[in-house]
């Protein structure tokens, strides 16, 4: 019997669900869900085989809402993350959810803008901030980046509960070994080309961090200033711009199958935020980012697309397929490893994140 | 001590047209808020922030008056006001009203 294929959408005006029950032939989509509300993240928590939103409502502040039917239908939690009083501090956007380690089922992580944690211990019906960092002795002289002082990305440790990495627009990479009770930066190598200091302890600009599922201590990262990996779970980082048209770029993926192939989608410069050349391209590599190539097959010739930070995920089949939403509503799917693209859904608002799971 | 309350856009999917609320002793437009939620959970998150602030785009008038014009959410309140809670962007949905219509 054939898996059932999920991909979830968070786009601008709402959340959209494609469903494949024939191997990825043909997609059903339902949404959008939250109609007209910014949806920067949505994921699937296979722990409990449920559906996890990021709802940013400037109207009536950000929550969190969770199905258990593959999105037909959506009950929010009790009680959104939420600053407490002694903070002075106002939850702007939820930028990530993240699911805990296998046998934590109802642990969630959530990031949020301004940069700070969230924990819940309830399956997302409750949340409590994280005092550590949001203590953390370096916080006075952190400033926003373009995309404002976000926790983007969140990646748990999946030997250790107490173990995560998280990254934060402007600020760097911090690591917790000891659940969340104290940071400390995890920098080394990073650029921060736009600093006096071009490798100072904090200050860089990660875009996004992906973990590999199978060999979890190989981590990678796009930087604003560079592709970079970690083969020691985010202590230090290698540079892997290797033969790449640019070093800036925001989305990353890693082959569900293999940890060695890596997927970018690189923009001209933090200036331009174009791709190069007129040419909408991902590029992949078989080799943790020494030699890339151009998978461009299948892909509009003149093409000016981008893709936000969470607009790239690989899936669990054998090949992985690839999945890349772009800012301009398009959904480009690939069943060979990018060798090949079509697209899926064209005219979707703009798609901020894209997440692949089997159900 | 009554207090009728008003609502639009999204949060009439918590509340309905319009709100009879009875309340006790309420001081102000923090304390009525603070009433509803007693009332409808969640109600007061979707109206003020943490610091109970008012969140943008959120409109409140006491009488037809707007509170920034006021003592915002600390503005007095007494029996008989009517309060709308009104989102800014609340209008343009569905057919216009009889009045609406006539210019």
């Amino acid at each position: 019997m054939k898996p059932r294929n999920l991909v979830m959408l968070g786009t601008k005006k709402g959340a959209f669900v494609f469903e494949s029950l024939d191997g990825r032939r043909t997609w059903k989509s339902s949404g959008p869900h939250f109609k007209g509300t910014p949806i920067f993240h949505v994921t699937f928590d296979p722990r409990t085989k449920t559906m996890l939103a990021t709802i940013n409502n400037d109207f009536q502040g950000a929550r969190i809402a969770k199905s258990r039917d593959n999105g037909r239908s959506w009950k929010e939690g009790k009680k959104p993350p939420r600053f407490p009083k002694a903070s002075d501090w106002t939850v702007k956007q939820l930028w990530h959810i993240e699911p805990g380690v296998e046998d934590e089922p109802n642990v969630l992580y959530c990031g949020v803008n301004p940069a700070a944690l969230f924990k819940s211990n309830d399956g997302g019906e409750t949340w409590a901030l994280n005092q550590g960092l949001y203590g953390q002795e370096t916080r006075p002289k952190w400033n926003p980046g373009a995309g404002g002082l976000c926790l983007h990305s969140i990646l748990v440790d999946p030997r250790d509960p107490d173990t995560l990495l998280i990254a934060i627009s402007a600020v760097g990479i911090l690591k917790t070994k000891d659940g969340g009770e104290s940071w400390s930066f995890r920098n080394k190598n990073l650029l921060a080309d736009f600093m006096p200091n071009k490798y100072p302890e904090y200050g860089q600009c990660p875009h996004h961090i992906v973990r590999h599922p199978s060999r979890p201590d190989v981590i990678y990262q796009q930087n604003h200033c560079g592709q970079y990996r970690s083969e020691d779970n985010g202590e230090t980082w290698k540079e892997m711009v290797g033969n790449l048209p640019a070093r800036f770029g925001f989305p990353i993926a890693v082959d569900f199958n293999d940890p060695k192939r890596v997927y970018v989608a690189p923009e001209e410069s933090g200036a331009a935020r174009l791709p190069p050349d007129g040419r909408f391209l991902v590029w992949a590599s078989d080799d943790e980012g020494r030699k890339w190539s151009a998978q461009g097959s299948g892909l509009p010739r003149r093409s000016f697309y981008t893709v936000f930070r969470e607009g790239m995920d690989t899936d669990e089949e054998e090949p992985s397929g690839v999945y890349v939403g772009t800012g301009n509503g398009q959904l480009f799917f690939s069943r060979n490893a990018g060798e090949r693209w079509s697209l899926v859904a064209d005219g979707l608002p703009p798609i901020l994140s894209v997440n692949a799971a089997s159900a | 001590m009554t207090i009728r309350i008003h609502v639009a856009g999204h949060l009439k999917d918590f509340t309905g047209e319009s709100v009879d609320l009875e309340v006790q002793g309420a001081r102000d437009i923090l304390d009525v808020i603070m009433q509803l939620d007693a009332r409808i959970p969640s109600i007061k998150d979707r109206i003020l922030d943490e610091h109970d602030r008012r969140r943008r785009y959120i409109n409140i008038y006491v009488n037809e008056e707007d509170v920034r014009e006021l003592e915002g959410e600390a503005t007095k309140t007494k029996d008989g006001d009517v309060i709308y809670i009104l989102p800014s962007v609340a209008g343009g949905k569905g057919a216009l009203s009889p009045e609406e219509g006539t210019r």
